[in-house]
C-alpha cells in the first residue's frame, strides 16, 4: 500500500496546479488539505483520490497504464510514468493508446498518430490537447503551461506573499528561461538552490531524482517532436 | 487536461482587478506584470502569465460550449 499512498500524492502534486482543478475551488481544496495534511489520514486520501479518479483525462490514462503494468492505477511508478515517462511506457500497446485517445478526444474516425507516440501527459499536450490547432501550430502559452517540465531551482524567496523560486527550464519552444514560480514548501516538499524539479502550470511540483529528470527529458524530447 | 480560461484584466490601478463570471475580482501580480485589457491565466487568485490576444480568442471560442471550462 505504501507505493500506492506514495504515488496518490504524487499525482495530486502534479494535480494541484492545473487549470480545470483551479477554476474549481471545493475539489481544489481538497487536493490541497490533502497535500498538506500533518498527519497521514486515510479519509483526506480517499477523497483525493476520487477528485483524481473524476478527472477526464488523468484517470484514463493512468488506468491505462496500470492495466499493462499489473498494477493499481495510483501506483508511485505508474503515476511517475503518466507524468513525467518511465518502462511502463513502452509495456503499453500502440493500439490500445489509439483507442484511449481517440475516445477521449470523441472522434468516430481513426485518428493518425506517430507510432512514437507515448502514454504521457505531455505527448497528450503536444500531439492531442485542444491546445494544438494542428500539427504545426499550437496554442503555445497554454501548452507550454500545461506540460510538465524539468527544471533547476536558481533561487528561493519565501518572504514574498506568493512563495516563489526562480527556476530555469526550457519551454515548448526550446528556448532557456529563467521565470518566477509559485514554490509552496507545504505542498512540493523541501527543495534547495540547484535541486532538480517538476513544474507543471508555473508551479514547482517536486523535487526530482537524476533517473526521473532524465526520463522527463528524454519522453519531454520526444513529445515535443510532435510540435 | 488541465483546461483553464483566460481572464482579462479590467484595472491596474491601485489593483489588479480580473474579470470572472462578469465579476471584478483582485488578484495577485507576483509572477507577471501586466497592464489593462491583457488576458491572463489564473492559478487560485494568482497570475501566472499574460496570453496573446489570438491565443485568448482561439480558447475563449473553444471553451464557449463547454460551460466553466470543464470537459
Amino acid at each position: 500500500m505504501k507505493d500506492v499512498n506514495e504515488g496518490v500524492k504524487t499525482a495530486a502534486m502534479f494535480s494541484l496546479g492545473c487549470g480545470n482543478l483551479s477554476e474549481n475551488e471545493a475539489r481544489n481544496k481538497i487536493i490541497l488539505d490533502f497535500l498538506q495534511q500533518k498527519e497521514p489520514s486515510s479519509t483526506r486520501e480517499r477523497q483525493a483520490r476520487e477528485v483524481m479518479e473524476s478527472l477526464s483525462t488523468l484517470f484514463p490514462y493512468l488506468s491505462l497504464i496500470g492495466k499493462y503494468a499489473k498494477l493499481d492505477p495510483f501506483h508511485k511508478d505508474v503515476v511517475e510514468a503518466y507524468f513525467m515517462g518511465n518502462d511502463l511506457i513502452e509495456k503499453v500497446p500502440y493500439r490500445e493508446l489509439l483507442r484511449l485517445v481517440s475516445e477521449l478526444v470523441g472522434t468516430k474516425s481513426p485518428l493518425v498518430l506517430s507510432k512514437k507516440f507515448k502514454a504521457t501527459h505531455n505527448f497528450y499536450v503536444f500531439c492531442i490537447s485542444p491546445y494544438v490547432k494542428s500539427r504545426r501550430e499550437g496554442v503555445l502559452v497554454f501548452m507550454d503551461l500545461c506540460s510538465v517540465s524539468l527544471g533547476v531551482v536558481r533561487e528561493i524567496s519565501p518572504s514574498k506573499m506568493v512563495p516563489i523560486a526562480l527556476v530555469e527550464r526550457k519551454t515548448v519552444k526550446g528556448e532557456i528561461v529563467t521565470e518566477k514560480m509559485i514554490y509552496d514548501k507545504t505542498t512540493a516538499g523541501e527543495v534547495t538552490v540547484g535541486s532538480q524539479v517538476a513544474t507543471h502550470w508555473r508551479r514547482v511540483v517536486k523535487k526530482i531524482n537524476k533517473d526521473e529528470a532524465k526520463n522527463l527529458e528524454y519522453y519531454n524530447g520526444q513529445a515535443m517532436n510532435c510540435l | 487536461m488541465c483546461i483553464t480560461i483566460p481572464r482579462k484584466v479590467t484595472t491596474t490601478n491601485p489593483e489588479i482587478k480580473v474579470l470572472i463570471n462578469g465579476k471584478e475580482k483582485e488578484v495577485d501580480f507576483s509572477l507577471v506584470e501586466v497592464k489593462e485589457g491583457d488576458f491572463v491565466i489564473l492559478q487560485n487568485n494568482v497570475i501566472l502569465s499574460t496570453v496573446p490576444q489570438d491565443e485568448a480568442d482561439y480558447l475563449l471560442k473553444l471553451l464557449k460550449p463547454v460551460k466553466g471550462g470543464k470537459k
